[in-house]
């Protein structure tokens, strides 16, 4: 029997002015997608946003746990979010300061549901006092459409450090 | 250096919404983990239920622990948890699933080395969609029990379209 992780693409950041990435044209060839990515926020601290097929408005909810500034657990829930990775935080620079993330997409060929995920963060460092995060959430995308491309973003003005990098796996 | 192979045992497309039972074989021999990820909703008109998880066609004495979300609108919150004891099924929380919507959950489900242990012990964590979506992280064990199969349940029936696959790791 075949092994069945395949690796769709990979994009890594060489000079600090990457704010996105994007898969295009993604493979429906598959049953799940997962990403695999460890980042950091060139300056400033910033969290991770992720959009399907180029739509960036309120299609999204997610919920969560994740622990909090405060060393208190706490959840968080939002419907109609284009913020759809909830308190996955990185903060800069990169080489203290990486946020690890895995996202698993299920059943993102069809077309008959919406799409649904599952993602972990575990954010923050060894010596950041504010970004100290573990997250473990899960979302939906509400819209029953194959999802052929994805996005990665980060929130504020910066960009991701150098050494940033992110993968797409396909699971058959 | 040992190879590590993560393979695709089965993948079942439902097609045919009044099965409420998918069974799937655990090869021990061949694998020592397993790995069963299923994007899943309830048929259309059914009713919600949990996802129930059994292995070797039989009931038994399952525990379990939980930690979830859950119970609140949009805002922060405190996690909730609970423990079970003396389940005749192990349960992936599926309560938020709506009969009438596109909506449905994501869940994976770990079973870790279960020939090595002589029990059952896994995790799973589980997405659902309503206009609550809640996460949820279960623990659950069954003791003194070498599994050769595995079965979901969803008494309800599953949605046309939903997946559920059974990977196998080689280690």
């Amino acid at each position: 029997m075949a092994n069945t992780f395949f690796a769709i693409g990979t994009f890594r950041v060489s000079t600090p002015s990457v704010t996105s990435f994007t898969w295009s044209s993604i493979p429906q060839t598959y049953t799940n997608l997962v990403i695999m990515g460890a980042c950091a926020a060139q300056s400033s601290s910033a969290g991770l946003k992720m959009f399907f097929n180029g739509d960036e408005a309120s299609n999204y909810k997610y919920a969560e746990m994740y622990s909090g500034t405060t060393n208190t657990p706490e959840f968080q829930k939002s419907t109609g979010s284009d913020f759809a990775l909830g308190n996955t935080n990185m903060d800069a620079p990169a080489a203290d300061h990486n946020l690890g993330v895995e996202i698993l997409i299920g059943n993102y060929s069809n077309t008959a549901s919406y799409k649904n995920y599952l993602y972990r963060g575990n954010g923050g460092t060894h010596n950041s006092t504010t970004q100290q995060q573990a997250s473990v959430g899960g979302g939906t995308w509400n819209n029953t459409s194959a999802i052929t491309s994805i996005k990665i973003a980060k929130t504020g003005a910066a960009y991701f450090a150098v050494g940033t990098s992110f993968t797409l796996y396909g699971l058959a | 250096m040992p190879t590590t192979t993560f393979d695709n045992i089965s993948t079942v497309t439902v097609s045919d919404d009044t099965v409420t039972s998918y069974t799937f074989s655990l090869a021990t021999a061949t694998y020592s983990n397993f790995i069963v990820i299923g994007s899943v909703a309830v048929k259309s008109g059914g009713t919600e239920d949990a996802l129930k998880i059994n292995v070797n066609s039989t009931t038994g004495s399952w525990n379990q622990q939980q930690l979830r979300t859950g119970g609140l609108a949009n805002g922060v919150g405190i996690p909730s948890t609970a423990r079970s004891t003396g389940l005749s099924y192990a349960q992936i929380q599926y309560s938020s699933l709506t009969s009438t919507s596109l909506r449905g959950g994501i869940f994976r489900l770990y079973i870790n080395n279960p020939a090595s242990a002589g029990s059952v012990l896994g995790w799973s964590e589980f997405y659902s969609d309503n206009t609550n979506p809640t996460i949820d992280f279960t623990s659950f064990s069954r003791i003194s029990l070498t599994p050769t199969s595995l079965t979901i349940s969803g008494a309800a029936g599953f949605r046309i379209g939903s997946v559920i696959s059974l990977y196998g790791v080689i280690q």
